[in-house]
């Protein structure tokens, strides 16, 4: 291309600036060599953009081969770091990573591992920089959201927790995604429990329950039915162990579950039946056979059984009056209290004065007259185990069954 | 076999068939040229600067991996190498280049900057192709070698190398010429450094000095297609990866003020060292000069034993800082210690530019700030991050002495507008400082030690500009108009006999009366005789207050007086100013 010129039709030398005639090859004024071709613009533009596409293909072929070396490179760092975190050298697996990244600075595989390990390592500031990094370029990216949230939970700030664990459970996961959810939302839950905050806790469990798979791991229905009972719904939590305990492998922990999520809800032949079973598993776990006594007693000694005859039903009655008569009179004379002196008035002597005269009432003859003196008993039996409890600290053994009896007599006969 | 006048000059014989095919060619050629490839002086600027981000663009994409592929072959590919991959390497690398520096490449000294500005203003925009070749060899192996410098500054040098060797083969003028050097320099600066609007501020900011309207667009032109090239090959991603910060609150200002005061001070130590000792070691015997880069590579090596990360350009050390890797004490040390290795390398003759170092330093310093807050006050850990980002800019404006350029930078690298308050605050105050303790700025004094009396570009900048308002003598006193003829001459009877001239608005021009034609007409009035048309001369050139009094100078010509006028009301006179006016307004400046 040559710029215009008023004098264009008209061949000028380059050198002295003279006319020339068509068709020489040498500048007839001052000798100077003509390549017309070669010497103008457009040539040397055209020139240009030859060499351009020439350098355009050369640069290719090395940026190729450069990047594919930056790639193994980053790989190889990678590979070099993840055996060092099994080796459990985590500085080293740290340094690996982080010259991984140098070659490979947009994986996010690589950032995200790198993250990992620095977490792991109490290098929450730097992980979560990593991290919010990933989270800005993929704001859904699931793992990253829960790294986020474990980073969260260990700096103690539960309202980035919260977001981030839900950022978890909806977002995307790479692989196993319902699992990884499941999981992720029981994570959270027990994250939710350990702040004291049951009711959220509980909402969580819940939808957790839902969207647990039928043919899930029994050990993620145990975890759940755990946490149930810690949120004090025992009625979902003995749903989950009963689920894990129809898998295939159900859980050892499952049969302890379902009986002491049983015994809360009162069902304490469901109870006994659970924890007799899980006793020949762990045969000393006070856990499970101080419960189980504890049922064996109740359904021992509780009145209220549907089929008991009547004679088995009075014997329970008289039996349950003796226990909480010998226990008002022992807790009386713990504080210093003389019942037998009719003068003096105490919290214990309504009780004391109703128990000595119901108490020769208690006879066959007595609940045959009288079909209501059973109730009228065993309210009696409840008041004074209350009062004990109360005034004379916690119960042990026939006391606490009666208490427990107490507390819901007619779901005991389930 | 060569044609003679003769044989030119005889039309009457038949030339050969192959001649007339080819004239033939030749005029077909010359036919279709004129009408497809024609371009106008300004087109075939604008294709040129293209065509020369093209080249810088694919000439700074090859450096950029010849550095890493040196660096993988002489430390090795982890960013900690063994020790004696530490010590060796940039003694040896210093040592080459020392050799290819003093005997085959002697004009690849230096960072490149100052020597593209002593191209344009003295040479005519003329750089050697050879330096481009040096500047490639000697940096990619200083550099490589893990000398603390940069590939920025060079890669200007290479750009404004390859505009030059265009520029040449195209037979451009003088003028052009002169302009095409900072063209190139802008694709080079913009492809290495993946920002190409901080690239062409920097260029108008520090080598061109002016905003000129004619070379902008070219310069746009050529930063954007090398950035392309450079994105093409060398991916997307950004030079750094910024984590997600925000500016919060106002408070944290007072942070940033802090960092700017520190590395305003640290700028201006970096600066004197510099000053101090690169013209000692110059004047130092020749037989040095084989050894300095080495020793300087020694003592970089030595302090890379402890530090390796303070060697090298350091960009993924930068992207560690803004991920908070490490604590404000190690950060702290590291940007110390990198002044200290930046300073070495550099005024031991090592070839590299210092952009990269800056920035290290920068990143480091407002790390350690952004690190000590967040250990002292518990600010959120992204903090870290911010203040690292906003350091690097604010080193970069107390260094360098572009603050235009360092608040833009901020802004392409980290693409968060957020921070761009604490970031021009900071930069200020850096900028301040550096200008109030160190008068001359680094590539002035680095040109005036090397013998090139270059214009200082701050100093063009901060110069205020005379306007007409400057010269103009205010008032002006009445308009006269066409229809005044009889007042004008009764004001010449009762003016002071000082004024010689009259202003006569007559129409849409502005008119000189004299005294002495007044004079006459009202003679010719006493006289009876017929009324003649008052003579006048013009129309007069009109002037604003706010033109620029060398615009001014050049309209007056041989006028004794021009008026000046309101922009908003031309018939409104402001005042007037002459020759004499203007003079005395420069005397004055």
């Amino acid at each position: 291309m040559s710029t215009v010129d008023e004098n264009q039709n008209e061949r000028t030398c380059p050198r002295c600036g003279n006319p020339l005639p068509d068709s020489v090859t040498k500048c007839p004024h001052c000798g100077e060599r003509l390549f017309p071709l070669l010497r103008t613009r457009e040539t040397v533009i055209l020139l240009c953009v030859v060499l351009l596409v020439a350098l355009f293909f050369v640069t290719g072929f090395v940026a190729k081969g450069f990047h594919q070396k930056l790639a193994a490179l980053g790989r190889q760092w990678f590979v070099s770091g993840e055996q060092q975190l099994k080796l459990e050298n985590a500085t080293q697996a740290l340094a690996d990573f982080r010259n991984a990244l140098v070659y490979a600075p947009t994986d996010d595989e690589i950032q995200l591992r790198l993250a990992l390990a620095l977490a792991a390592t109490g290098h929450n500031g730097e992980a979560s920089s990593y991290l919010l990094g990933l989270l800005a370029h993929a704001p859904a990216n699931a793992p990253v959201n829960l790294a986020l949230a474990r980073i969260a939970v260990a700096s103690g700030s539960e309202a980035d927790a919260l977001r981030y664990y839900h950022g978890a459970i909806y977002g995307v996961w790479p692989d196993e995604a319902e699992t990884n959810r499941v999981k992720t939302r029981l994570e959270l839950c027990q994250f939710l429990i350990s702040h004291q905050d049951t009711s959220d806790a509980e909402s969580e469990l819940i939808a957790l329950a839902s969207d647990i798979p039928r043919e899930g791991e029994s050990s993620i229905e145990e975890k759940t039915g755990d946490l149930f009972l810690q949120v004090g719904d025992a009625n979902r939590a003995l749903t989950e162990f009963r689920d894990a305990l129809a898998s295939a492998n159900p859980p050892a922990g499952s049969l302890h579950g379902a009986g002491i999520s049983a015994f809360q809800l009162g069902r304490y032949s469901l109870a006994e039946s659970y924890l007799e079973r899980a006793s020949h598993l762990r045969k000393y776990d006070p856990s499970i056979t101080a419960p189980l006594q504890m049922s064996r007693l109740i359904l021992a000694w509780n009145p209220y059984i549907a089929g008991l005859g009547a004679n088995e039903r009075q014997i329970r009655v008289r039996h349950d009056f003796e226990q909480a008569f010998t226990r008002l009179q022992s807790c009386a004379e713990d504080k210093g209290i003389d019942l037998s002196n009719k003068s003096a008035t105490s919290i214990f002597s309504p009780f004391y004065t109703k128990a000595v005269s119901l108490r020769p009432l208690l006879t066959p003859l007595g609940f045959r007259r009288n079909p209501g003196l059973v109730d009228a008993t065993m309210s009696l039996v409840f008041g004074i185990e209350d009062l004990a409890s109360q005034q004379c600290g916690p119960l042990e053994g026939l006391d606490q069954a009666l208490v427990l009896i107490g507390k819901s007599p007619r779901n005991v006969q389930q | 076999m060569s044609a003679t006048p003769g044989d030119i000059l005889a039309p009457s014989l038949p030339a050969p068939k192959a001649a007339r095919e080819r004239s033939r060619m030749e005029r077909l050629w010359t036919i279709w040229r004129r009408k497809a490839l024609t371009l106008r002086e300004g087109q075939l600027f604008l294709l040129l600067a293209v065509i020369i981000g093209l080249f810088s663009g694919l000439i700074v994409v090859c450096f950029r991996i010849t550095i890493e592929w040196t660096r993988f072959w002489l430390l090795g590919s982890s960013m900690q190498p063994s020790h004696l991959r530490v010590l060796l390497a940039p003694t040896l690398g210093g040592f080459g280049v020392a050799l290819l520096v003093l005997h085959i490449f002697k004009r690849s000294r230096g960072s490149g900057v100052n020597q593209t500005k002593a191209a344009v203003f003295i040479f005519d925009g003329y750089v050697p192709f050879r330096t481009v070749i040096g500047k490639f060899i000697t940096c990619a192996l200083a550099i490589g070698s893990g000398q603390s410098l940069g590939p920025e500054d060079p890669s200007l040098q290479m750009g404004a190398g390859i505009a030059s060797a265009l520029g040449r083969s195209l037979k451009l003028s003088r003028e052009k010429q002169r302009l095409i050097a900072p063209i190139g320099a802008a694709a080079g600066l913009a492809a290495a450094f993946n920002a190409p609007i901080s690239a062409v501020i920097f260029v108008i900011e520090e080598i061109i000095g002016t905003w000129s309207g004619g070379v902008l667009g070219a310069v746009i032109l050529a930063a954007i297609s090398s950035v392309v090239v450079m994105r093409e090959f060398m991916g997307n991603a950004p030079m750094f990866r910024v984590p997600s910060i925000e500016f919060r609150s106002p408070v944290e200002l007072i942070g940033y003020a802090v960092l700017g005061v520190i590395s305003g001070f640290a700028a201006l130590a970096f600066l004197k060292f510099i000053a101090y000792v690169r013209p000692r070691l110059m004047r130092l015997p020749r037989w040095t000069h084989y050894l300095q880069p080495a020793v300087a590579g020694l003592l970089i090596g030595i302090i890379g034993l402890w530090l390796p990360q303070v060697m090298g350009s350091g960009y993924p050390i930068i992207d560690q800082v803004l991920h908070d890797q490490f604590v404000w004490r190690m950060l702290l040390l590291l940007g110390l210690f990198k002044i200290l290795a930046t300073g070495i390398s550099f005024v031991s003759g090592t070839p590299g530019g210092m952009f990269a170092p800056t920035l290290f330093i920068g990143a480091m310093l407002g790390g350690a700030v952004g690190g000590f807050e967040h250990y002292v006050v518990h600010r959120p850990v992204e903090s870290v991050a911010a203040f690292a980002l906003v350091g690097m800019g604010t080193f970069f404006a107390g260094f360098l002495r572009v603050p235009i350029t360092s608040v833009f930078m901020i802004l392409e690298v980290s693409g968060n507008y957020s921070i761009i308050v604490p970031a021009i605050i900071s930069n200020m105050i850096a900028y301040f400082i550096s200008h109030r303790y160190q008068k001359v700025p680094l590539f002035d004094f680095l040109a005036r030690q090397d013998g090139f009396f270059l214009p200082s570009i701050e100093e063009l900048r901060e110069q205020n500009a005379l306007r007409v308002e400057d010269a103009m003598r205010p008032g002006g006193g009445s308009v006269w108009r066409d229809e005044d003829a009889d007042r004008l001459l009764q004001a010449s009877s009762t003016s002071s006999p000082a004024a010689s001239f009259f202003l006569w608005r007559r129409g849409n021009d502005w008119r000189l009366v004299s005294r002495e034609e007044l004079k006459r007409r009202a003679e010719a009035i006493q006289a009876g005789s017929s009324l003649p048309e008052i003579p006048s001369r013009g129309p007069l050139p009109q002037l604003y207050p706010d033109q620029h009094l060398d615009e001014a100078l050049r309209m007056i010509g041989d006028w004794p007086l021009v008026p000046v006028v309101n922009r908003a009301n031309i018939d409104k006179l402001e005042g007037i100013v002459a020759l004499e006016d203007i003079l005395r307004a420069y005397r004055n400046s």
